[in-house]
């Protein structure tokens, strides 16, 4: 029987403005362009912003009140959109998995976004945001009961309420853990630089910094005691400032891994993997061990000194808004190397015979990139009249030691049911591909690789592809076969 | 066992894509040549310091040894190249000699199955077979070069065989 149309919370109107303020952020060239053009400065701050912001609170409040939805045992239907209306419907049948979450400003109001995600060809997020648990619980049990009937497995994971049953394996993060995560994984570390180099091609930006720069008394203190000390005091002032910056980035960083997985709590129960995690935004997601498609294990330099490790699980396709801190997939942060080896039990990766690529490769990328970078290199010293062009020489041994450190890192292997495949420099990343999900198999050859009777394999899998460069052909040959063997003969359910 | 090995069949047992394939490629090698030309005689009209005879003689040459390479050399020998082989369980294509390539994907791995044909492939009776999988890109398999009634017959088996795949008992979770 059809139920009534719905509305969500009117609180679900704030969900709708911070995704429409996280659109708007697109807009920042033309700001960027406004903001340059002294003239136009004003109007941006006076008018265009508040502006903005006014339109879209105006539209988020519009958004909310033509968002409707309507539930009943088999199905789920969603009404949306202001001019663009649309209308989805979506079949329990093709419900993989659902999430709750719950952001700061439903906390407050005991409230929580229904994510459903769903299976086919463009794999797809329905979200309904602002809704009671008691009304989320019910969509819950139709959607328990109706997979039930269907004899098909059950796939939701976020009720709090309901009694804890006994994990196969619990693994709980501390405030320890968190720090370490937020030192491992630091994407400010590169996009700061990188704001920076963008800031630095607008001389009207530049000169906007420079100006309050100037304005702070600080900056006449350190001009003059520049001046009275020296060089050397410069240098050392420099470095100083340096050092404060990169602690202040990796304070912040540490900041954000806090917030984002605070409380990290990891059960797995069968082949279920589910785990809550956040300070202001708290999510509930889920995993089921039958739709994994490739495990991603990866040791960055900061890991690399602190002994820890990431883990990602990535399934076919992952929805768009799968992302959890710029990393797809169902992400545990930080693992020690006992944690590591116990998921990849419960994974049911085995350990290997890694095996080699061939120390050839080194000799030729040096050839080529070393012949590459030093003859350019060569020639503009000598077309600038500069330096000396034997500095082209020097392209070699750098390259020389960059290839053979990517060189001792990159090993595969072929074990019970996994292909592996590690590549890295200083840490490594691992990528596990089930065998019978591999979903199509590349052999190449080139001239230079048939010289040292090499190829490269590249792997397939529905969520990721890995590449084996540079080893023995006749080994590549037979992985090859193995994995397309082994994933004829499976029948079973794959996705 | 050993039979089961996609490295162990027969190069005989590999076919090759329809005789009328290479003057495909010398075709589109032509017209690929002619715009080139074009673009090139533009240029020249446009910059006078570059209508020089011995330099349009170079221009002219160049032109003519890439398209003399491309359509009595390479073509020839890339359709060649071309093979696909189909067995009980999967699909492989192989292709290229300098850079050669062997693609393999199992049929049960098939999302779905496309053929194709330009208007160059029209003129000459032809389509591409792709088979596509769930994977990221770069994972379908396509097979060029195919006689239009070959590419739908291999369609069609392909369609067949994935049925028969899903009719057999699957395992328990």
């Amino acid at each position: 029987m059809q139920a009534d149309w719905r509305r969500a919370s009117p609180i679900a109107s704030v969900d709708f403005l911070l995704k429409n303020l996280r659109s708007a952020v697109n807009l920042w060239p033309a700001f960027a362009g406004a903001l340059a053009v002294e003239e136009l400065r004003s109007y941006v701050f006076v008018l265009g912003v508040p502006a903005l912001l006014a339109f879209l609170a105006v539209l988020s409040c519009l958004q909310w009140w033509f968002f409707r939805y309507q539930y009943d045992d088999r199905q789920i239907q969603l009404r949306s959109g202001v001019l663009n209306r649309k209308r989805l419907t979506l079949d329990f049948d093709r419900v993989q998995e659902v999430n709750l979450e719950q952001a700061l400003h439903f906390r407050l109001f005991a409230l929580w976004s229904l994510d459903l995600e769903s299976a086919g060809s463009k794999t797809k997020e329905v979200q309904i945001p602002g809704i009671s648990h008691r009304l989320a619980n019910d969509i819950r049990e139709r959607f328990l009961a109706y997979k039930q009937y269907s004899q098909k497995d059950i796939s939701f994971n976020a009720d709090a309420e309901a009694p804890p049953k006994p994990s196969d394996y619990k693994l709980q993060l501390g405030f320890a853990e968190l720090v370490r995560f937020g030192l491992m994984h630091n994407t400010l570390i590169y996009i700061i630089p990188v704001l920076g180099g963008i800031i630095s091609q607008s001389g009207e930006l530049m000169r906007m910094v420079g100006d309050w720069l100037e304005r702070l008394p600080l900056i006449d203190w350190l001009s003059a005691f520049i001046q009275t000390q020296g060089t050397t005091a410069a240098l050392i002032l420099g470095s100083i400032v340096f050092l404060v910056s990169l602690v202040a980035i990796y304070l912040l960083s540490i900041l954000l891994a806090v917030m984002k997985y605070w409380r990290y709590e990891l059960r797995v129960e069968g082949e279920r993997f589910q785990y809550t995690a956040g300070l202001v935004h708290r999510v509930n997601r889920g995993f089921k061990l039958h739709k994994l498609q490739c495990v991603t294990v990866r040791q960055g330099v900061v890991a690399l000194l602190l002994k820890r490790y990431s883990l990602t699980l990535q399934q076919t396709n992952a929805p768009a808004g799968d992302k959890q801190g710029g990393v797809s997939g169902f992400f545990i942060p930080v693992l020690t190397q006992e944690a590591l080896a116990k998921i990849q039990a419960l994974i049911g990766i085995q350990a290997g015979d890694w095996q080699r690529t061939q120390p050839a490769w080194v000799a030729w990328d040096v050839l080529i990139y070393g012949s590459l970078v030093g003859g350019s290199a060569a020639w503009a010293a000598w077309y600038f009249d500069t330096l000396t062009p034997w500095l082209g020489l020097t392209a070699f041994p750098l390259i020389a030691l960059f290839r053979w450190g990517k060189w001792r890192k990159s090993r595969y292997y072929l074990g019970d049911g996994w292909v592996a495949v590690q590549s890295g420099l200083i840490g490594t990343k691992t990528t596990y591909i089930p065998a019978e999900k591999v979903q199509k198999l590349q052999l190449n050859a080139g001239p230079i690789l048939r010289i040292h009777q090499a190829a490269a394999l590249k792997i397939w899998s529905g969520s990721k592809a890995a590449s084996i460069e540079f080893a023995d052909r006749n080994r590549l040959t037979s992985i090859r076969d193995n994995l397309l063997q082994h994933v004829g003969n499976h029948q079973g359910r794959w996705m | 066992m050993q039979e089961h090995l996609l490295s162990a069949r027969p190069r005989n047992d590999w076919r090759r894509v329809d005789p009328r394939y290479p003057w495909l490629l010398r075709t589109h090698a032509t017209l690929g040549h002619l715009a080139a030309a074009a673009g090139a005689t533009f240029f020249a009209l446009a910059s006078p310091e570059l209508r020089t005879a011995p330099l349009l003689a170079v221009a002219a040459g160049m032109v003519c040894a890439s398209l003399a390479f491309f359509t009595l050399v390479w073509s020839p020998r890339r359709a060649k190249r071309l093979r696909y082989l189909l067995r009980g369980r999967d699909i492989n294509l192989e292709k290229g000699f300098l850079f050669w390539k062997q693609m393999s994907m199992s049929i049960n791995r098939i999302q779905h199955l496309e053929v194709t044909q330009g208007p160059l492939q029209r003129l000459f009776g032809l389509a591409t077979l792709s088979a596509y999988s769930a994977g990221t890109q770069g994972s379908d398999l396509a097979i060029p070069g195919l006689a239009v009634d070959q590419a739908h017959t291999i369609k069609t088996r392909l369609l067949e065989m994935i049925n028969i795949e899903e009719q057999e008992p699957t395992d328990a979770g």
